[in-house]
């Protein structure tokens, strides 16, 4: 069927509506005058400073060190592996990370890393990092004085949850820092970790830093980040896309950690294939890594890659589970992928049959097997 | 716009109301796909405003102020909505539709009137915005795979409804 909206009809129209609007012009103008006049008042509020000795305003300082505020936690950090052996199985990121944890409560001189910070009642240990070619996980341990909401727990408490595994939101900043100096914003990582409740009180959870959506990234970096709010939803507010001043439960505060990275870049394999079909639709490359596979598609000139869907099959004729939330990232984990089977199916075939494999593999548009011990 | 951002979080109104004058298009596309009103749309931009320049000083990364902004403006489009709605007769609503009757000529609340409330705002993001499916993951809280798969319900929810129109 013909579609009545092409994606640059889409664009077109939902860009519309941003013409001038006497009303709203006026409103705004009204607002901006409302905020100078706020500003001119405090300001005209402000004493004058007192100059005594040369120095008048009072100019606190504060050296935070940041260091294991609580030692009694830290000597229980927990066995090295231990969050990624618990957690693994149940994220949608899973891969055996328990393998490759390797600890982080010490440097190589002996010296103890600040790898746990507690303020408002909430104590988050860092443990343990995996690493693969492009990404790191780390093992973390969130720990509340007074327990965590029993509505955060959905695996136990939510007879209408489906997941085998709940989630926590965090507020996070963040910085990678390069030996030489060079840095790269990446706040917003680590927003949605992913976990289990192992009691009332304690969240264990695999983050998950993605770092294929930056370009130019170094072996070997410091990544420098601060967590501000950790959040979760209450009651069923949880299936709403609206939110109310009581849907949820903050954690305001400062959470400060520093990690050394080097990503394990020779662990990726690139396999190259660049076949298509008459149509012009093919895949350019397969990349294994120690955790995922993914397969780069070829489509037609012109024509966008987000109406296709590339679907990976193991030896035994299985679909990949996906890894992550990157719709094209698999997971092989407990799988055989020595050798591959990779279809490309149109997004209205996939979303349609995406239940039935027979329907999958009649409408598939592509097919080719793929040999990664090359 | 980093350095405009960190200008108005000390104080400086002409920078914050640039920013805001820079966002404005945006803030008012999404508004729009909430209210046909003139009125509400004013409103709900102006209580944005205010809120934003309230609460400007506890954003830590000046890189985010858009999305930090467009969350913001969501939430009051929602509260407004919701506000709304609670205040009309429960045989004056129908569902999936808008509160008032949209202009039937206007290809925006046309297209609009086509998706279910959850896919609206998404479309609005992608489209209208042009944010990232991963970008409108992080505003909306979503993964990026639901986003993707809403969007492509949406697809399917305006082809229905085309179909259907035709019979």
């Amino acid at each position: 069927m013909e579609e009545r909206y092409t994606e640059q009809e889409l664009k077109r129209i939902l860009q519309s509506k941003g013409n001038e609007y006497e009303k709203i012009q006026k409103k705004m103008e009204e607002t901006y005058r409302m905020i100078e006049e706020t500003q001119q008042r405090k300001r005209g509020a402000r004493k004058p400073a007192v100059w005594a000795g040369g120095l008048a305003a009072a100019m606190a300082v504060c050296i935070i060190t940041l260091g294991i505020s609580n030692p009694v936690l830290a000597a229980k950090l927990p066995v090295i592996g231990a969050i990624f052996q618990a957690v693994q199985t149940y994220v949608s990121y899973s891969g055996d990370f328990s393998k490759d944890a390797i600890p982080l409560a010490e440097t190589e001189n002996g010296e103890e890393n600040n790898l746990v910070q507690t303020d408002q009642g909430i104590t988050v240990a860092i443990s343990e990092i995996a690493r693969d070619d492009k990404s790191f996980y780390l093992g973390i341990t969130m720990t509340s004085e007074e327990g965590f909401p029993k509505d955060f727990n959905r695996v136990k408490n939510d007879t209408e949850y489906v997941l085998e595994y709940d989630t926590m939101n965090c507020q996070t900043t963040g910085e990678l820092v390069t030996a030489n100096g060079k840095k790269l914003d990446m706040s917003g990582e680590l927003g949605i970790l992913e976990g289990i409740f192992i009691d009332d009180n304690t969240f264990q959870t695999i983050g998950y830093v993605d770092l294929s959506g930056y370009e130019k990234i170094a072996d070997n970096f410091t990544y420098n980040f601060e967590i501000t709010d950790i959040w979760s939803y209450l009651g069923e507010n949880y299936y709403s896309s609206e939110t109310t001043e009581n849907s949820e439960m903050h954690y305001s505060g400062s959470w400060k950690f520093s990690v050394d990275v080097s990503l394990d870049k020779a662990s990726a394999k690139v396999i190259e294939v660049n076949q298509t079909n008459e149509q012009g639709i093919g895949i350019a490359t397969v990349t294994k890594g120690k955790y995922y596979i993914t397969a780069e598609i070829i489509v037609p000139e012109g024509e966008e890659k987000d109406r296709y869907i590339v679907l990976i099959y193991d030896e035994e004729g299985n679909r990949l589970d996906s890894f992550g939330s990157n719709v094209e990232y698999y997971s092989v984990k407990d799988r055989k992928t020595d050798k591959i089977t990779v279809r490309v199916c149109s997004e209205a075939d996939f979303f349609m049959n995406k239940a039935e494999e027979e329907k999958l593999k009649e409408h598939a548009l592509y097919q080719v097997e793929v040999n990664c011990n090359q | 716009m980093i350095f405009k951002v960190k200008r108005a979080q000390r104080g400086d109104t002409k920078a914050f109301v640039e920013l805001m004058e820079e966002n404005r298009q945006a803030m008012q596309r999404i508004a729009f796909g909430y209210f046909s009103c003139e009125d509400d749309v004013a409103d709900v931009m102006q209580q944005t405003t205010l809120n934003a320049f309230e609460k400007l000083k506890t954003l830590r990364n000046p890189v985010y102020f858009k999305t930090w902004l467009i969350r913001i403006h969501i939430n009051n489009c929602n509260a407004l909505y919701n506000a709304k709605k609670n205040c009309m007769a429960v045989d004056e609503m129908e569902e999936g539709r808008y509160l008032e009757e949209y202009p039937s000529e206007d290809e925006f609340y046309q297209l609009i009137a086509d998706l279910s409330e959850e896919n609206r705002l998404i479309f609005q993001l992608y489209y209208g915005e042009e944010y990232t499916t991963k970008e409108i993951g992080r505003i909306l809280h979503m993964k990026e795979s639901t986003v993707r798969s809403r969007l492509y319900r949406g697809k399917e929810q305006i082809k229905r409804k085309l179909e259907t129109s035709v019979r």
